[in-house]
């Protein structure tokens, strides 16, 4: 069967379902539960509609949608394609459960402004969604500022000192890096071209720029692409740690850290082409600062005492794993890095809600007050033991397989360089996960700082947990 | 009836002036419905008068009948349909808004008011579609005595703005009655077109005396739009005239004089002159850096609302004169589009900014403070006007960006797009410190705080300041989304100037 | 011609009227005098 392409309007309503939920939110933010409901409504509605996609991309077909034509050349247009398909069924699952962890979490703490977070989860959902169907660069940059804005209240949910810091430091590297990297890039391969700016599979970039340009475009748009945090763009992540947690493992492990990569990822595929890139050999260079970054990051995750700031400098170098691996210009490390967007978001969810549900049953933040934890929440620090593993790349959980991929990548290049790099960093991940593990269950019973009453968080947050780490197990299962 | 629909955005403002400045004093009630009657009135023929120019092309309408080089002649085309159109609906916005703001701060001047500004408005309204050189500096100075008046109506240090801004607007308006008085003796004759043709026809564009008009009207008119070096009257009439004015004046004054600059550079001097024979686009691109730059800076320093909005304005004529002096199709393009979209954003701001002293009395940016729980709505407005004075898309701010830029990387001046960019982020900076101080409060709670303060009661503005506000933004996005057709128009005419 | 003249006389007037108007506010009409005023007097 030859690949054909669909006209439809359901990857446009995938996006805005979200978007409109928020009336019924807002609307009801005075009966918590039929608030939430509307939350999983949409929800379940958006996952469906993005399920009801899949057997056609499956088929190998894309299905598209042009809105309106906004500037003469330039549509706001929607197109779904099997990279695009995989991003939003992790988000939109992911959504899913992540509300259910809400749920526990902001009512075990009594949280104020529940109604203004469901809200604004509920948009930035709806921009993540409009970034991965996105056909075209303006649309692309369109929703990644939308994400940029709408997570910012979640950030800053506290509303504290604290919080206002975090959020500060949270839109000054995104909002500069996209508005004064991003911005003129755009504006410049749209004169250049004077095309669609549709992504196409063989990039169109080729043969309307020179070397130097692309050079500068292509730093442009990894640096400008923030939210992908690589260095030095990467301490807005640490800092935006001030959030509540569901927002941390939603968005900091999933949809804004991952929209970055993804954007990366497009830019690199479809704008400039995976061919022009490495005749002109600008990939090298990348994989270097990706490689600082992986390095670095996991040598800074192995200092930090605060477990959720330890979680997002892993993150960062986690981040840079996908950026080397579309940076090696190879299929198998594109593989591994569209793969690791999937299973790094599995497993790095997974290690948030811990976290969260740590934070909400015992009120401890740092890791040296985590000894024999394990004896009191025995259900979620498994979870946490088998999220690890997925991030390290363990041959037990999801996290393997991309792994595979990227190591296969480097390999087949014949990179050996990077190939150590990835083996220290796995090392590295290691060496910061599962002591805090082994610490939770075998230690000294002089040691622990807990006694040995079973007491999980909120059941909501515990079903939350166990829910994506057993996903993270059976994402081995998947073979591409 | 509908011949005459460019002489009734004139007129109708005008004639409802005078008769409120007859009545109004004894019947104060019939002020405010007369003011918005006329200018609902302006509007629609605003509006009609664009359409019968995208169906017939440039309209000549002859006041009275007197034909040209004698009589009044109105000359209407695309670029001064769209601006006539944005005026009247600003001042329909702002007149609907000043409802509450007269009674309360110019209580026993209602009627001398609303006959000033209606004034005001029919002497904009005048300068944007006349075709008459000579009767453009009479509604020039129409308009500057009226504003006069009006910004003098505010509190006490308003009149001593009011005496500067009085002094630089003469001169600005006198530089350029010099200027088209060179223009007279070298043609004879004060009618844009006829001068251009008199130019084009007698040889007369190498001569010196020429090139000196031009020099005096484009200094004057720059004196009258605050560009930066010549911006010092700005700041202080907007920040202390009476809200209302200032709602009216900030987003339309500069905005006409930018027009006003482009109709003399295209239509009277023609591009090839001012771009190809003078070719001065490198020093004023250089200027409107300066300028651009320089305004970001000095709002960045303000700690009063308004004055930091005013000195965001000239910021924004900077953004404007560049895209004029780029002498690029999209950065004029951009330039033009900017007008429109920078109008409203203006106005969505200072209504706002009128809005908070309206409710607290504070002209400090921390009147804000606990604005999100107080009034939604009221700052869901300013967000989007926030925005698109940022450039997010889908305002309309990221548009006229996105040509400015264009044309900038188009004619190599990327001077003026780092420019473009660096004052993107300064207002960023200056608008999410307002953002902050309404979403956190002026001083934070310490900690990792959970605070369950009681929520503080909601009070929105009244309707008559909400529902203004709440359009202008939503125009904001409209313009934003739905720019093709406006960009089409604005191209259409470029592109008949000649520019490349 | 006679335009003009109406447009400069009128100017005149309305720079008279706000030059009477400072006075009777500052008690002055010197410029520094009004500055002192304004920055003393906040």
């Amino acid at each position: 069967m030859t690949p054909t392409t669909l006209t439809s309007f359901t990857p446009v309503l995938a996006s805005l379902v979200s978007l409109l939920a928020v009336l019924p939110i807002v609307y009801f933010g005075r009966k918590p539960n039929l608030r939430e409901g509307f939350t999983f409504l949409a929800g379940f509605i958006k996952l469906g509609l993005v399920l009801s996609m899949l057997p056609i991309i499956l088929a190998g077909n894309t299905i598209e949608y042009t809105l309106w034509e906004i500037v003469p050349n330039l549509s706001i247009a929607f197109r779904v394609d099997s990279f695009g398909m995989i991003f939003a069924l992790v988000a939109s699952s992911l959504w899913i459960v992540t509300s259910l962890y809400s749920v526990g979490y902001m009512r075990g703490l009594k949280e104020h402004s529940q109604t203004r977070f469901y809200s604004f989860f509920a948009i930035s959902l709806s921009a993540t969604i409009g970034v991965a169907f996105s056909a075209n660069l303006l649309t692309l940059y369109l929703f990644y500022e939308m994400l940029s804005l709408a997570t910012y209240p979640l950030v800053t949910h506290h509303q504290d000192k604290e919080a206002r810091t975090g959020g500060r430091t949270y839109l000054t590297y995104l909002l500069s890096t996209s508005i004064g990297f991003v911005l003129p890039a755009l504006i410049f391969i749209f004169l250049k071209t004077g095309s669609s700016m549709d992504f196409t599979s063989g990039g169109f970039l080729s043969g309307h720029i020179g070397a130097s340009e692309a050079l500068v475009l292509l730093l442009l748009f990894t640096f400008g692409f923030a939210k992908a945090g690589l260095m030095p763009f990467h301490s807005w992540l640490p800092g935006a740690m001030v959030a509540p947690t569901p927002v941390s493992a939603l968005l900091h492990a999933v949809a804004v850290v991952k929209v970055g990569a993804f954007c990366i990822i497009r830019v690199y595929t479809g704008v400039f082409g995976i061919d022009f890139l490495s005749n002109l050999d600008l990939g090298t260079m990348i994989t270097w600062i990706a490689a600082f970054t992986i390095i670095t990051s996991s040598l800074i995750a192995l200092t930090q005492d605060n477990l959720k700031r330890r979680l997002a400098f892993s993150t960062v170098g986690q981040l840079a794993y996908i950026i080397l691996g579309v940076a090696l210009l190879t299929p198998y490390g594109l593989t591994g890095s569209m793969m690791h967007i999937a299973m790094h978001a599995f497993g790095k969810i997974t290690l948030f809600f811990c976290a969260g549900a740590i934070f909400q049953a015992t009120g401890k933040k740092y890791i040296s007050e985590m000894v024999g934890i394990g004896k009191r929440m025995p259900i979620t620090m498994i979870a946490f033991f088998i999220g690890s593993m997925s991030v390290v790349g363990l041959p037990f959980a999801g996290g393997f397989w991309s792994k595979f991929y990227l190591l296969w990548g480097t390999v087949s290049d014949g990179q050996h360089f990077m190939l150590i790099v990835l083996l220290i960093s796995s090392l590295l991940n290691a060496a910061y996960f599962f002591p805090i593990v082994f610490k939770a269950f075998f230690c000294k019973p002089e040691e622990s700082l807990f006694e040995n009453k079973i007491q999980e968080a909120h059941p909501c947050a515990v079903i939350a947990l166990s829910l994506t780490a057993l996903g993270s197990i059976f994402l081995l299962s998947i073979r591409i | 009836m509908i011949e005459q629909s460019p002489a009734f955005i004139l007129l109708a403002p005008f004639f409802t002036a005078i008769f409120i400045a007859l009545v109004g004093i004894r019947f104060r009630w019939i002020c405010f419905p007369l003011v918005l009657i006329s200018l609902t009135l302006s509007v629609i023929a605003s509006v009609c008068t664009l359409f019968r120019v995208l169906d017939e092309g440039t309209l000549r309408y002859f006041l009275g009948g007197w034909a040209p080089p004698f009589g009044i002649e109105f000359r209407i085309d695309g670029l001064n349909a769209l601006v006539a159109i944005v005026i009247t609906v600003v001042a329909l916005i702002t007149g609907i808004y000043s409802r509450q703001r007269v009674l309360a701060e110019t209580p026993d001047k209602v009627s001398q008011f609303y006959t000033l500004y209606l004034l005001l408005v029919a002497g904009l309204v005048g300068m944007v579609i006349t075709g008459d050189a000579f009767n453009l500096y009479v509604l020039l100075e129409i308009s500057s005595l009226t504003s006069y008046g009006l910004i003098a109506m505010g509190p006490k240090r308003a009149t001593l703005a009011t005496f500067k801004y009085i002094i630089m607007g003469t001169i600005g308006a006198s530089f350029y009655l010099l200027g088209v008085g060179y223009l007279y003796i070298k043609t004879g004759s004060l009618n844009m077109l006829d001068i251009h043709e008199q130019l084009v026809a007698n040889n007369l564009l190498g001569s010196q005396s020429v090139m000196v008009a031009f020099i005096m009207i484009t200094i004057g008119v720059w004196i009258k739009m605050a560009f930066f070096p010549l911006h010092s009257w700005l700041p202080n009439a907007y920040a202390f005239a009476p809200t209302t004015t200032s709602s009216l004046l900030a987003p339309l004054v500069t905005k006409v004089m930018i027009y006003v600059m482009i109709r003399m550079m295209l239509t009277v001097f023609g591009v090839e002159y001012t771009f190809i024979q003078l070719d001065w686009s490198n020093i004023v691109i250089w200027m409107s850096v300066i300028a651009i730059l320089s305004g970001s800076v000095m709002a960045l320093a303000q700690t009063d609302l308004r004055k930091m909005l005013a000195f965001l304005i000239i910021a924004e004529v900077g953004y404007m004169v560049g895209g004029v002096w780029l002498a690029d199709q999209s950065g004029m393009i951009g330039a033009i589009y900017h007008i429109i979209s920078d109008a409203f954003m203006t106005l969505c701001v200072f209504l706002f900014a009128g809005i908070v002293f309206a409710k607290t009395g504070n002209r400090n940016i921390n009147a804000v403070e606990g604005m999100f729980k107080k009034m939604p709505l009221t700052m869901m407005a300013f967000i989007v006007g926030a925005f698109s004075l940022i450039g997010i898309p889908p305002t309309c701010g990221f548009f006229s960006k996105w040509y400015l830029i264009q044309g900038g990387i188009n004619s190599g001046h990327w001077e003026f797009v780092i420019a473009l960019l660096l004052s993107s982020l300064i207002n960023a900076i200056l608008f999410f410190r307002i953002i902050e101080i309404a979403y956190f409060g002026a001083n934070p709670a310490e900690g990792h705080g959970h605070h369950h303060t009681e929520e503080p009661k909601r009070s929105e503005a009244s309707p008559s300041m909400l529902i203004p506000l709440l359009c202008t933004a939503a125009l904001l996005l409209a313009i934003g989304i739905f720019n093709d057709p406006i960009i089409r128009i604005i191209t259409d005419f470029v592109v008949a100037t000649g520019l490349r | 011609m006679l335009t003009a003249i109406v447009v400069g006389v009128s100017t005149l007037g309305v720079g008279l009227a706000v030059t009477q108007k400072l006075y009777r506010e500052f008690g002055s009409i010197e410029e520094n005098e009004i500055l002192e005023k304004i920055t003393s007097g906040k």
